[in-house]
């Protein structure tokens, strides 16, 4: 379909012109086919009619023929033509009155003899009969009738052409059409005795020609051999040819065309615009039938000028008033057809339309919502960039001028998001007034739409409706949880409707809003409750450490002066007394050391320290710290490590220990008799040989710990219920710090124990770091003490003086040249003057100018290439991976001598023992 | 190093007392000892110590500032310090290594070794 018809306007319109040309030729044709049928049937009536004319004009044409012959014949007039009697007169002239009476259609019959004398003459006239005397009669010798009838031969008859009757030289009126027929009288010896006349009413023939059917609109006339009319659908018409003023009404000259047509043929049908003319050439003595054959033959001229022309014309006016009436017709039946057409053409283009919409609705939907998903795919934790997105979204969508989320905030609307919005809009107004503020304030439901807005209220409340020219205003509400607080608007200046559609996009679109919001207060509120548990946090380690402080230095003074006392005194009594305050001290720092880690592991500031260390020695060392007490216990301390287990791992060895001490140090506490055991052995991973977990165990045969009490002994400050605590001690913090430490190195711990024979924990720390140190770190300690560099010049920037002095103090036995800097800037400076072949940077949380310092260098042609290691504060966790993409090395303070030596190899000739630099 | 002269630094009246038991007494060391910064800023000059004790909290002057004002002294820039400290936690433990302690002695000590736990450190 070519495009402009996708239209529903032009559809209509296609479709309405082609379906009334269609219908034109459809009803043109029709027109064309009953007219047609009409045409022809009027032609065959005429023909038909004609022909029934011919039959009824030959009827009674041999009506008038028989009654001729059979007076003629009658012994009667016979008998009187010979005799003249008037016996014989009498009997034909009653005979004659008699057939008149009788007939009814003759006007007068008469007898003349030879000699053109009247012999007899009645008239009927009629009705009124009358026998014309003797005296009264006439000689009618000169008459055109008597002289040609009088020549005519025994059974020949004569037809006198029909016109009016003249009596006294005059138009007898009213008219009398008049035709005679005439013919001889013989006697019985065959003597031609005179002629015998007949006067007939025309009428009685001429009636055929009449209009009988009143609905037949036909004209039927009857024109003599001049074409004059003798029954004419005109009386004026008629009779021309007896009237002197009258001699050019002929049909002729009314039809030439037709005239000259229905004279050159015998019968037939003329169509001409003036319409159809069915034709019959009569010749009155043809139409005799029987009697014809034995009618008088006249010459040529003659019969020429007696003949009649039957003529039914079917008028153009007759043609034209059924075409028309067709017309008509049609016409009305076409506006009807083509109206319903046009209707139902109309509905269909409505439905077409709405159906066309309809899918262009669906799709346009599905596109806008794979749009909107596409923005919400692209949300970040940025809220307020979402809101925009969100708020540009909306007036994208609905093609507004401008979009805008706007939310009360401290008393004042605030724009928060912002699409499209003018250059000199104002984002921060009072409410009063704004539209917005009425979405809010009346917490509306839906899409809340203002047409007309320069007719409405706003245009004098709201500065922006009259500042930009809006006319119609599309908003909504925007609640965060149940609370109503903005609203998310699309504008426009001219007046629109939204579609069903666009109401759901700004619906959805404001609720995502919403959902953002709602994110927003969550971030908040969560950022808010975690500043305030860190604070809390931060409080309570302050706390802590202040309390630890605060206890430890007068414990200090306990602990210090009981130490000198127990020397000083002699007495075991007092020694012993002074021994509890010793121990008791001890007590309350293992409580507080203990209270200590436990607030720093549940703080989350708790991080392990990994360094590579010699696990075999720390199992051993373990076993040295308790074998005393082991032994003053009377136990066997056992410590199996198997010789699978690397010697050096990669862990934290402090807390590691701080493990080992609590779980052995229980061990031995709750154990009278028999043996507490560590095993340490690994399980190593399939696909990797340098990594393995630890696993192991301190197994002793002491009092147990029922079923009940084993998950409860991990808790903080809780022990087993049968657990003495006169007897055994102990804070009920040390299984929950072995416990959460296992678990900070990823590891896990498990109990197995039963009352009176004995506990087994299990401890799994995973992913452990084997063998990669060994070797070298034994190599290391051996080789670095022989490390001889080549001369170098070595900047140190680090604004502490006493660590600047520390790295010096330990390289400056080695051949370098070494300076130092305060700061970054300091340092830059030096570097890009005398270009050092090394450089260490100190780095601390929060200083940035160092970080700069760093990039400069990196980024200068003249000291990209020299290599820099920055030194990381204790403090700093998380940031040393970004910090290792910007340098050479990193060493972490407290700089070990070690370390530093080894990375300072790694960047500077050297030679080792007597190797060659 | 040898060391005979130490200048001890603490405002908690006890622990001097504990102190100069300890590394008088039982250490044999000679012993300045000052209640504040400020004082030992006027008697280290005087009394010209091998080795700077000093504790970490204290008012107005703390451990850190004092060693720093201490260093200040032309003579004094480069001797030794140990501190000696209630606050035992890693942070801080490094923060005081990192100003140059030789190494940080942990509160409460026992008097009784604690001179030879300062003659280990400095040897």
């Amino acid at each position: 379909m070519p495009k402009f018809i996708r239209n529903a306007k032009n559809f209509f319109l296609f479709q309405s012109v082609a379906i009334f040309l269609s219908l034109s030729g459809l009803f043109y044709t029709i027109f064309l086919i009953r007219y047609n049928n009409y045409y022809n049937f009027y032609k065959a009536h005429a023909e038909e009619d004609t022909a029934n004319r011919l039959k009824s004009l030959k009827h009674s044409v041999n009506t008038i023929f028989s009654d001729l012959m059979i007076l003629s014949e009658s012994d009667e007039l016979i008998e009187f033509s010979a005799t003249e009697r008037k016996h014989d007169k009498l009997k034909t002239t009653q005979t004659f009155l008699k057939f008149l009476r009788y007939k009814n259609i003759y006007d007068q019959i008469r007898y003349i003899d030879n000699t053109g004398l009247e012999k007899i003459r009645v008239n009927y006239n009629y009705g009124n009969s009358s026998i014309i005397e003797t005296a009264k009669l006439q000689n009618k010798n000169q008459r055109y009738y008597f002289k040609e009838s009088i020549k005519l031969n025994k059974n020949e008859i004569y037809i006198s052409p029909i016109d009016l009757n003249i009596e006294n030289e005059e138009i007898q009126i009213p008219l009398k059409p008049m035709l005679r027929i005439a013919t001889v009288i013989f006697d019985k010896n065959q003597n031609k005795r005179g002629v015998l006349i007949i006067n007939i009413l025309a009428d009685y023939i001429l009636k055929d020609f009449d209009s009988n059917n009143k609905e037949d609109s036909d004209i039927h006339s009857l024109l003599n051999a001049e074409g004059y009319w003798l029954k004419s659908d005109l009386k004026e018409n008629e009779w021309g040819f007896m009237y002197a003023e009258k001699k050019d009404l002929t049909f002729q000259n009314r039809f030439p065309k037709e005239w000259s047509e229905i004279i050159s043929g015998k019968e037939g049908t003329i169509e001409t615009e003036n319409g159809i003319f069915v034709f019959i050439k009569i010749y009155p003595v043809q139409l005799m039938g029987d009697f014809s054959k034995n009618s008088a033959v006249f010459n040529d001229k003659k019969i020429e000028n007696r003949l009649w022309y039957m003529i039914s014309q079917v008028p153009d006016s007759k043609l034209n008033e059924k075409r028309k009436s067709i017309q008509h017709e049609l016409i009305v039946i076409f506006l009807i057809v083509y109206i319903i057409i046009l209707i139902f053409n109309y509905l269909m283009s409505k439905y077409k339309e709405k159906e066309r919409l309809s899918e262009e609705d669906l799709k346009a939907a599905q596109l806008q919502l794979t749009q909107i998903n596409l923005t919400f795919l692209t949300f970040t934790q940025n809220h307020e960039e979402n809101i925009n997105k969100i708020t540009a979204l909306a007036g994208e969508l609905l093609e507004g001028v401008c979009a805008l989320y706007n939310r009360i905030s401290e008393g004042m609307l605030c724009s928060l998001g912002m699409w499209n919005a003018p250059a000199d809009y104002n984002p921060y107004d009072k409410p009063d007034g704004h539209i917005c503020y009425d979405v809010i304030k009346l917490k509306k439901d839906g899409v809340f739409l203002v047409q007309d807005l320069q007719k409405s209220i706003y245009a004098k409340t709201d500065p922006n409706v009259t500042a930009y020219k809006l006319e119609t205003y599309a908003g909504h509400a925007i609640k965060r949880y149940d609370e109503t607080i903005g609203s998310l608007c699309v504008v426009f200046q001219r007046n629109i409707q939204l579609t069903e559609n666009q109401r759901e996009i700004l619906g959805i679109l404001a609720s995502a809003i919403g959902l953002e919001e709602e994110r927003m207060k969550d971030d908040a509120d969560l950022v808010n409750a975690r500043m305030a548990a860190e604070n809390a946090n931060r409080a309570k380690s302050k706390f802590l450490a202040n309390m630890s402080h605060e206890i430890r230095t007068p414990m200090n003074a306990i602990m210090g002066f009981t130490s000198i006392l127990f020397e000083e005194i002699e007495d075991p009594e007092h020694k012993s007394y002074l021994n509890s305050v010793q121990l008791a001290g001890k007590t309350l720092l293992h409580l507080i050391n203990d209270i200590l880690d436990l607030s720093k592991i549940e703080a989350g500031a708790f991080h392990l320290e990994n360094k590579a260390f010699n696990a075999h020695e720390l199992f051993n060392e373990i076993k040295t710290i308790f074998s005393q007490k082991a032994s003053e216990k009377n136990l066997d301390l056992l410590v199996n490590i198997d010789e699978n287990l690397p010697e050096v791992i990669v862990h934290d060895e402090i807390r590691l220990r701080q493990v080992l001490l609590n779980l052995v140090s229980n061990a031995i506490k709750f154990t009278e008799k028999g043996y507490v055991r560590l095993s340490a052995s690994k399980e190593i991973f399939e696909n990797d040989n340098n990594r393995f977990n630890l696993k192991f165990s301190v197994e002793d045969t002491g009092i147990g710990i029922k079923e009940k009490d084993q998950k409860l002994i991990f808790d903080p400050f809780l022990q087993a219920t049968d657990q003495s605590h006169s007897k055994y001690g102990g804070t009920g913090l040390g299984l929950s710090i072995t416990k959460r430490l296992i678990e900070i190195m990823e590891g896990s711990i498990f109990l197995e124990s039963a009352v009176d024979k004995g506990s087994i924990f299990s401890v799994t720390i995973k992913n452990i770091a084997a063998k990669v140190f060994e070797s070298d770190e034994k190599e290391d300690k051996k080789t670095l003490k022989d490390l001889v560099f080549k001369k170098s010049k070595i900047l140190i920037v680090d604004d502490v003086h006493e660590s600047r002095a520390k790295i010096r103090g330990f390289l400056e036995k080695y051949n370098f040249e070494i300076y130092e800097a305060e700061n970054g800037k300091e340092g830059v400076d030096f570097a890009l003057e005398f270009r050092p072949d090394l450089i260490f940077i100190a780095l601390k949380m929060q200083v940035i100018e160092e970080y700069v310092a760093v990039k400069i260098l990196k980024e200068n042609s003249k000291t990209k290439l020299i290599p820099i290691v920055v030194l990381i504060a204790p403090d700093m966790k998380n940031d040393e991976i970004e910090i290792k993409d910007i340098c050479d090395g990193h060493l972490r303070k407290p700089i070990d001598k070690n370390e530093l030596l080894k990375e300072t190899a790694k960047f500077l000739a050297h030679r080792d023992d007597n190797e060659n630099i | 190093m040898t060391i005979k002269r130490i200048l001890f630094v603490d405002d908690e009246e006890d622990i001097r007392t504990v102190v100069k038991v300890s590394l008088e007494k039982v250490g044999g060391f000679t012993l300045q000892i000052c209640s504040s910064g400020k004082e030992a800023l006027q008697a280290a000059p005087h009394f010209r110590p091998d080795l700077l004790l000093l504790d970490v909290m204290m008012p107005e002057m703390d451990g850190i500032a004092t060693l720093s004002a201490l260093r200040e002294i032309s003579e004094l820039k480069e001797i030794p310090v140990i501190f000696l400290t209630a606050s035992v936690q890693e942070e801080q433990v490094a923060k005081l290594k990192e100003h140059g302690a030789l190494d940080v002695i942990p509160k409460p000590f026992d008097p009784l070794t604690l001179p030879e736990v300062i003659k280990s450190i400095c040897e």
